[in-house]
């Protein structure tokens, strides 16, 4: 499970339908780094960074997206 | 970042005391304001400090909050994260603005609605408004509140 | 083709928080005519571009992000440019999201649009420091890039032009992304097979589209195509490719995304030069203490109700302006008018005018409103407290989003009901356009107020306070209830980006608001001024005929109205088990209205004015606690008034503004009675 403030990698995103799709029109995709910025006050949704644009994502769907930890 | 330095000296030897007290205050006049509401409902006593603090839940809550986000910003302050306790700062600061500035409109617009429906106006009542903890604490918060603005816009993007 | 014969019309298409609106606005002159596309709940705006004498219309497409069949939306806008061919599709590209934006862009392209480049928001980028060469970009995507500042009208003569040539000189650049060799192998064979097999189909779509869909799997296409007497034979080819492909590159949707953000991330590269370092992000910082863990959600409810406080306290005196003019001197005026038989004067002044008066009354509170809830849209506050929230509705089948039509409807459900067009997935934007009438609404809380008042007593504060959460928790449950029968379907989620907070920008915030508020006039105005004829026509008639407009102020005689006969009916029968008088019965059918009239007609009823209701209902003991609690129940949930109705009909359909009304009545029936039966049983009175 991602951790608030570390930076990761994807690796691929798996699912299938709208919420696949979704991740990848808004260019999760394998390769890009992004960080966990913050959990809602109530622990779901999380927020995520990438490219310096925040995005929210329920942690339901953020476990479809397969992610390596960037050391560093 | 040489200069943001400078700007942050200023920034902890005003705002940061001052801050803190008020914050105190917002905190104590916000449960005040709920003891106010629960002796409303209930009719179980008088208001406390009538004049200046209504029993009203709502108003609580936006004071509390006020609180909560001066000391906030102290307590990141000393953890060492001066951005974080300016942002919380200039929220705070923003919110008793906007507190103040509502209760201003509510009184102008009662004074408007009395000559409009032709009522005498109680000008006591009106003058009292603006004493009321909010807009009082308000006042106070303004000029603060430029101050840090100015400085977040400053180091931010 | 009768190309001549039909008006050129153009569309406008961009991805959420682009300021596509205001430029849609710019182009049009902000007139628009307001309307659903055809067969689904989603907005559709279409307004008039005049230049040099001609005139274009310019269709709004809704905001997305893609051009997939997984969203209504996206199959909307997708589908439009595909049937209804517009001349011109002008992509509204934002300058600080450049990438998001240059992905829908070249989607479009892909689609065989001709597609002109709006880069939005110019001043923006250049603000946090990034320099856009544009002729580099339209020199690289092979289309018209217009820079504009939407806010301050820059570059809009500009763009208009290049609308206007864009017409004549159509330009097409479908193949603007390389899938590389292996996808780009499978796709042409899929076209050789779409051209061989299916001549038709490649007419209507580019059949580089179609391949290229087919290899992604696309429901929609995939179902258009199997339709088609020669559909099997491509499908099976296609099935077949993509079967080869995702040996080699794995899940071909996954890859062909990837490779168009490739070419976008390309193009990015080449066309921006950032001038400066970035320094710390003001939005996030701002989130940081906006959605904290411990002061997020109270920052939230202080935002909501110091907007509450603007709507409802700061417009009173505009309220009361509009009460004075039409309620005291229009009324007086045709009171004063000799020769007018009894029948049409109480009908002008009771009817007519109190109709008229109803609806405007009520127009600054919702103005106001609409103003500042505009402003803490603009801001981009409002997509916080949907992250705030979301989890709750989460465990309800519901959106984050949702949130935003119950906050309004505590201020009026009419809104708040249209406030559901903004969540995307259909069955979900059904169901809360449907719960959101057991929002609190502002005009219930009178009767709370008057009823707790006069029979509960030291209570009464914490009564009303269970009456506001007694109506979010029943409508998470009616609408956890929907989700699970009528509305099934997998769950949107919340998959969306935060927008930056900016300052909000005042034309942008004030055509915000004259629309909505325009909307609520005329589809909520019209109801209410109809409902409020009707319920005077029942009260001055009954069996014997026409009683006279006395039978408005006279309790006997109201007795013998239609009205009064109902409510009678009502409370021997199905209320009985409630142990309400027959007046508050008849209150309730008049509250179908506008639930102000509750209170004004009970004082009526016991023949009192207002103000004297809370000793009357307090002295002759019309209510013991108990049957008070369940009537104010009663209040809150069965139908807030016609208008909301109207507006469940307008958003939705008849049939479920049926569904609505028909829930709602039930729903207060057995939460009142249930009151009753467990409060008896606990030993209340």
């Amino acid at each position: 499970m991602a951790k608030v403030g570390r930076i990761y990698r994807v690796v691929r995103v798996e699912g299938a339908g709208l919420v696949k799709r979704r991740i990848l029109d808004l260019g999760l995709l394998p390769g890009l780094e992004i960080k966990v910025v913050r959990k809602a006050p109530l622990g779901d949704p999380i927020e995520i960074v990438a490219k310096g644009n925040p995005i929210s994502i329920r942690k339901a769907e953020a476990e479809k997206i397969i992610l390596e930890e960037v050391k560093g | 970042m040489e200069n943001s330095k400078g700007i942050f000296k200023r920034y902890i030897y005003v705002i940061i005391p001052i801050e803190v007290v008020l914050g105190l205050v917002y905190s104590v006049a916000g449960f005040i304001a709920i003891i106010n509401w629960y002796l409303g409902t209930t009719g179980a006593g008088e208001f406390l400090y009538s004049d200046y603090i209504p029993g009203d839940l709502g108003i609580s809550l936006v004071m509390l909050s006020i609180g909560f986000l001066m000391i906030l910003s102290a307590y990141y302050w000393f953890k060492r994260k001066p951005v974080k306790s300016l942002a919380a700062t200039t929220l705070g600061l923003g919110l008793a603005v906007a507190a103040m500035v509502m209760q201003v409109l509510v009184i102008i617009a009662s004074w408007l609605d009395g000559i409009i429906v032709g009522e005498p106006i109680a000008y006591e009542e009106l003058v009292m408004g603006f004493l009321r903890a909010e807009a009082l604490l308000g006042y106070i918060a303004l000029p603060l509140f430029y101050i840090s603005l100015r400085i977040l816009s400053k180091i931010t993007t | 083709m009768a190309r001549e014969s039909r008006r050129v019309k153009i569309a406008l298409a961009g991805i959420p928080n682009v300021g596509k609106s205001l430029i849609f606005n710019r182009l049009t002159g902000g007139r628009a005519w307001v309307g659903n596309w055809p067969g689904v709940t989603v907005e559709k705006k279409v307004g008039t571009l005049r230049v040099n004498g001609a005139e274009i219309e310019v269709v709004d497409l809704p905001g997305i992000y893609s051009l997939t069949a997984y969203s209504v939306d996206e199959l909307i806008a997708r589908n439009f440019i595909v049937e209804e061919k517009p001349d011109v599709v002008v992509c509204i590209v934002s300058a600080i999201n450049l990438e998001r934006s240059l992905y829908l862009a070249l989607s479009l392209l892909e689609l065989g649009a001709n597609v002109v480049i709006d880069l939005n928001m110019v001043d923006l980028a250049e603000k946090e420091g990034y320099k856009i060469d544009y002729k580099k970009l339209e020199f690289l995507i092979g289309v018209p890039v217009v820079p504009t500042v939407a806010t301050t009208g820059r570059g809009i003569g500009k763009l208009k032009e290049t609308i206007v040539k864009a017409i004549h000189e159509k330009k097409v650049q479908a193949r603007i992304v390389d899938y590389g060799r292996i996808v780009e192998e499978a796709i042409s064979k899929i076209e050789e097979v779409i051209k061989d097999l299916a001549p038709e189909l490649a007419e209507k779509y580019p059949a580089r589209w179609i391949a290229l869909k087919l290899l992604e799997g696309d429901s929609d296409i995939v179902g258009k195509v199997s339709k088609l007497p020669a559909g099997k034979e491509i499908i099976d080819k296609a099935n077949q490719l993509r079967e080869i492909l995702g040996k080699k590159i794995g899940d071909p949707e996954s890859y062909i995304v990837k490779q168009k953000y490739e070419r976008v991330l390309e193009i990015v590269k080449a066309v921006v030069e950032r001038v400066a370092v970035p320094r710390v992000s003001m939005t996030d910082l701002l989130d940081s203490v906006l959605t904290h863990k411990i002061v997020g959600i109270p920052l939230a409810l202080s935002a909501i109700y110091l907007l509450f406080r603007f709507a409802f306290e700061v417009s009173v005196p505009l309220a009361d302006l509009v009460d004075v003019a039409i309620n005291s001197y229009l009324h007086d005026i045709v009171l004063g008018i000799h020769g007018l038989p009894d029948w049409l004067t109480s009908f002008l002044a009771d009817g007519v005018i109190a109709g008229v008066g109803a609806v405007l009354i009520f127009l600054p509170i919702i103005a106001f409103f609409f103003l500042g809830f505009a402003i803490l849209e603009d801001v981009g506050y409002m997509a916080r407290v949907a992250f705030l929230v979301d989890k709750v509705f989460h465990k309800f089948n519901l959106p984050g989003k949702a949130v935003i039509p119950l906050i309004i409807g505590f201020g009026c459900n009419v809104p708040g009901v249209m406030a559901a067009r903004a969540i995307e997935d259909e069955n979900e934007r059904k169901t809360t356009a449907l719960i959101a009438p057991l929002a609190s609404c502002n005009a219930r809380l009178p009767v709370y107020l008057v009823i707790g008042g006069a029979v509960l007593g030291a209570s009464a504060g914490f009564a009303v306070l269970s009456l506001y959460v007694l109506g979010i928790i029943l409508a998470l449950i009616v609408g956890l209830l929907l989700r699970k029968t009528l509305f099934k379907g997998a769950s949107s989620g919340f998959i969306m980006e935060l927008p930056p907070y900016m300052m909000p920008r005042f034309d942008n915030v004030a055509i915000k608001t004259w629309e909505r508020t325009k909307r609520f006039l005329f589809k909520a105005g019209t109801v209410i001024f109809l409902g409020t004829v009707i319920v005077w026509l029942l009260s001055v008639t009954g069996p014997e005929g026409y009683l006279g407009p006395e039978a408005l102020e006279d309790p006997q005689l109201l007795r013998e109205s239609w009205a009064g006969i109902l409510g009678q009916l009502l409370a021997s029968t199905v209320f009985s088990l409630m142990g309400w008088d027959w007046r508050a019965a008849v209150a309730l059918f008049f509250g179908f209205v506008a639930k102000e009239i509750v209170v004004s007609s009970m004082a009526i009823l016991y023949g009192v004015g207002e103000e004297k209701i809370v000793d009357v209902i307090a002295e002759r003991h019309v209510f013991t606690p108990l049957t008070a609690y369940a009537y104010m129940a009663f209040v809150l949930i069965y139908v807030p008034c016609i208008a909301t109705l109207a507006m469940v009909r307008n958003e939705l359909g008849l049939k479920y503004a049926i569904l609505a009304l028909i829930y709602e009545v039930l729903l207060a029936y057995i939460v009142s009675l249930s009151i009753i039966s467990i409060g008896s049983v606990l030993g209340f009175r």
